[in-house]
């Protein structure tokens, strides 16, 4: 089959064949045919792919030689047997072959499958098998002319492409964070299939930024259009917001980049939707639990004053009482003193004052609240607590002092929420003295460094235990017979909520300090 | 200030109080005076007319309780009237089996107060009289000699002349003189007059 003639030029072969129908000799039309069938043959075992052709009864007229690069197997081996191709097809692939030679039966046109051979070596390949019937120019069938194509890197690229979308489609279901492209010129939202989830939205639907706007919150819809606009500006865009799917609430967060052409102009935007639905939760439950326990804890250690606010009102009452009736005695006399009973009256007032006081006070304390930050100075937090307790302290034995910084820097804070901090570590305290014989108390504020201040308690009791050190503010640790372990947690809680620290330690002598720090208010740190 | 008019003393540390007690006892016409801790108290002078104290059970320094008890042991028999905020049982309880003669929870009534000055004036009335009495017991006692003190103790557990001269060693003559002598020094006529004073000052029979 190879021949001289086989380098010569293209253009040469051309040349002969247009002299070919212009009665040449037949010695030298067969030679010239002979040249050209070498010429087709060249072409045709030069193929890359794995080609044959099948005549009407097929029967392989002609099988490439690259049929062994792709199985191993040799033409000749093919030529033997034709069903060598059937043969090396693996066992689950055999019925996709059977179904195209069948449709091929049926109808002769041009078509393509794909399966998988063993080749010689027992490895795998990937096969596209495509037919194309053979027609002459009378439009006579001649069997077909096959290709075909190892495809194995693409199909395992296909499959590494399908293992990498359905770990990021499964990873996005598992963080409940979908991800989304929003072609801005053509309107068109593409979202991941963990969005559609989260939106309730059925897989696939064709969605658009308007359509999205619809499912969120319509109390939401004017903060997300507003903050997506201004995104499109050149804003950052992150922001959480509720959504509403098929009637129940959802809370999202999302985030997202935007893309802009040369001229500036915004192109597109690419971002991801998170479901914060169960975290929103979680905040709200923790949230309200604070409050209920900051509560409980208020009234708890409202339980323990109770006798010393009993005094703090009993005393103002009896003065009350007591000139009520001295005035009345004074009056049932002939002459009344009008000025000794003005003078009652007066003190009645003010004692009456002094008794409401008290309660609001009392009210103060034990209403439930948020944080109300607002610029306070800690020595007056301080001595608005110290007559709730002086009583307390007299009836203990207990001398009860205060060191106040006067040039003390002001703090924000809540005044409700510092004072029950300040008033749960004084109880703490006047307990800790109960069985020693000195008993003080003493309470100081100093300023630090710019940045904060410390109060801090100092009492002359017991101390604290080494081995309860490391629980002393843990929730539900208690040394007390009846304590719910909750007050020192909670303080902790509120001064962290102030940006502030509370520790204790023991007194080189006798006793504890309970010790907290509150960041100066910026405005006034000088 | 006149000193048979009974005066009332009121010790409290809280000035609202103080003041509105003092004009309230004023307006009954008893005489009042004010104190703001236990301490002020103790330094007044004593006072010779009938008198009760008022006495808030709470104060910073010496309490109303401790003050009580160191009357108590010095012999101060003030009658008290303890007042608290505190609406205490168990201190009260406490209060009035220790002598005191009423224990009121502010706020009180005026009825309250004015009964149990009342009864605190009585009782102090009552007890400076025996201690007038007791006092003037113990004057003519010590006009007795030892032997006829002696001799006192063992008559007034109602033993017979000879029977005590058995005991103290003598001749019944000489008892008989003594027990004159004690009749004549201590003003009284019969043996169980005699046992009645010895009891009032707290005279003991011998120890055999």
């Amino acid at each position: 089959m190879k021949g001289k003639s086989q380098n010569k030029s293209r253009s040469d072969n051309i040349s002969r064949t247009e002299k070919n129908g212009k009665g040449k000799n037949h010695q030298q039309w067969l030679m010239e045919l002979r040249e050209s069938e070498k010429l087709y043959r060249t072409v045709a075992d030069f193929t890359y792919d794995w080609e044959y052709w099948l005549d009407r009864n097929g029967q392989l007229l002609y099988v490439s030689p690259s049929c062994e690069r792709i199985t191993g197997y040799k033409r000749e081996e093919f030529i033997k047997k034709p069903s060598l191709v059937q043969e090396i097809i693996v066992a689950k692939d055999k019925g996709i072959w059977h179904e195209h030679r069948f449709s091929l039966e049926k109808k002769i046109e041009s078509r393509d499958v794909q399966f998988r051979i063993h080749k010689r070596n027992g490895q795998i390949c990937w096969i596209e098998h495509v037919c194309q019937p053979v027609i002459n120019e009378k439009g006579s069938f001649f069997g077909f002319r096959v290709s075909n194509r190892d495809i194995t890197e693409r199909k395992q690229m296909e499959e590494s492409l399908r293992i990498s979308r359905s770990n990021l489609n499964r990873a996005q279901e598992v963080a409940h964070l979908g991800s989304w492209y929003l072609d801005l010129i053509k309107n068109e939202l593409l979202w991941s299939d963990e969005i559609y989830r989260i939106f309730g939205v059925n897989l696939g639907s064709a969605m658009t930024y308007e359509k999205f706007l619809e499912i969120v919150h319509p109390e939401d819809r004017e903060y997300v259009d507003d903050s997506w606009k201004a995104a499109l500006d050149g804003k950052p865009y992150d922001i959480e917001h509720r959504i509403i799917v098929s009637g129940e609430l959802k809370w999202v967060r999302e985030k997202a980049e935007i893309e802009f052409n040369e001229e500036g102009k915004a192109v597109s935007g690419i971002g991801t939707v998170q479901d914060i639905t169960d975290r929103k939760q979680a905040e709200e439950d923790s949230h309200r639990l604070r409050e209920e326990l900051m509560h409980v804890s208020r009234v708890a250690a409202m339980g323990e004053l109770t006798a010393a606010l009993a005094h703090e009102l009993n005393q103002p009452l009896a003065a009350i009482l007591s000139n009520a009736q001295a005035a009345q005695r004074f009056l049932m006399s002939e002459e009344p003193d009008l000025d000794e009973i003005r003078e009652i009256i007066s003190d009645i007032v003010k004692d009456d004052k002094r008794a409401s006081e008290v309660i609001i006070r009392i009210r103060a304390l034990l209403r439930r609240s948020d944080f109300e930050f607002t610029k306070l100075n800690i020595n007056k937090v301080i001595e608005e607590v110290i007559p709730l307790v002086s009583s307390d302290s007299v009836i203990k034995n207990i001398a009860l002092s205060t060191e106040l910084d006067d040039k003390i820097p002001l703090i924000s804070g809540d005044r409700i929420q510092l004072q029950q901090v300040i008033l749960n570590l004084i109880l703490n305290g006047f307990e800790a003295m109960m069985k020693v014989n000195v008993r003080s108390l003493c309470i100081h504020t100093t300023q630090n460094d710019q940045m904060f201040i410390t109060v801090s308690v100092e009492d002359s009791g017991v101390g604290i235990e080494e081995k309860n050190q490391d629980h002393l503010f843990k929730p539900f640790f208690t040394t007390k017979k009846d304590g719910m372990g909750m007050g020192l947690a909670i303080n902790g809680a509120i001064i962290e909520a102030h940006g502030g620290h509370l520790w204790a330690k023991n007194n080189p002598d006798q006793g504890a300090t309970f010790c907290f720090t509150l960041p100066v208010c910026k405005e006034h740190s000088k | 200030m006149n000193e048979s008019n009974p005066t009332v003393f009121i010790v409290d540390d809280d000035a609202s109080v103080r003041k509105s007690l003092e004009r309230l006892i004023k307006s009954v016409g008893f005489n009042a005076e004010t104190f703001t801790s236990a301490e002020e108290f103790l330094s007044r002078k004593p006072y010779g007319g009938p008198s009760c104290l008022i006495l808030d059970v709470c104060m910073p320094g010496l309490s109303g309780i401790d003050l009580h008890k160191k009357l108590t042991r010095e012999e101060i028999p003030i009658p008290i009237i303890f007042i608290t905020g505190h609406g205490d049982i168990p201190m009260s309880v406490k209060a009035i089996k220790n002598g005191a003669v009423d224990f009121l929870p502010k706020p009180f009534d005026k009825k309250e107060l004015i009964s149990a000055i009342n009864q605190a004036i009585d009782r102090d009335v009552h007890t400076r009289k025996l201690l007038i009495e007791k006092e003037e017991i113990q004057h003519r006692l010590n006009t007795l000699t030892p032997r006829e003190f002696q001799v006192l103790r063992w008559v007034i557990t109602g033993m017979l002349n000879k029977q005590i001269a058995y005991e103290l060693g003598v001749t019944e003559k000489t008892i008989k003189v003594h027990r004159g002598r004690v009749m004549q020094k201590m003003q009284i006529d019969s043996v169980a007059e005699l046992v009645r004073l010895a009891q009032k000052v707290g005279i003991a029979p011998p120890n055999k």
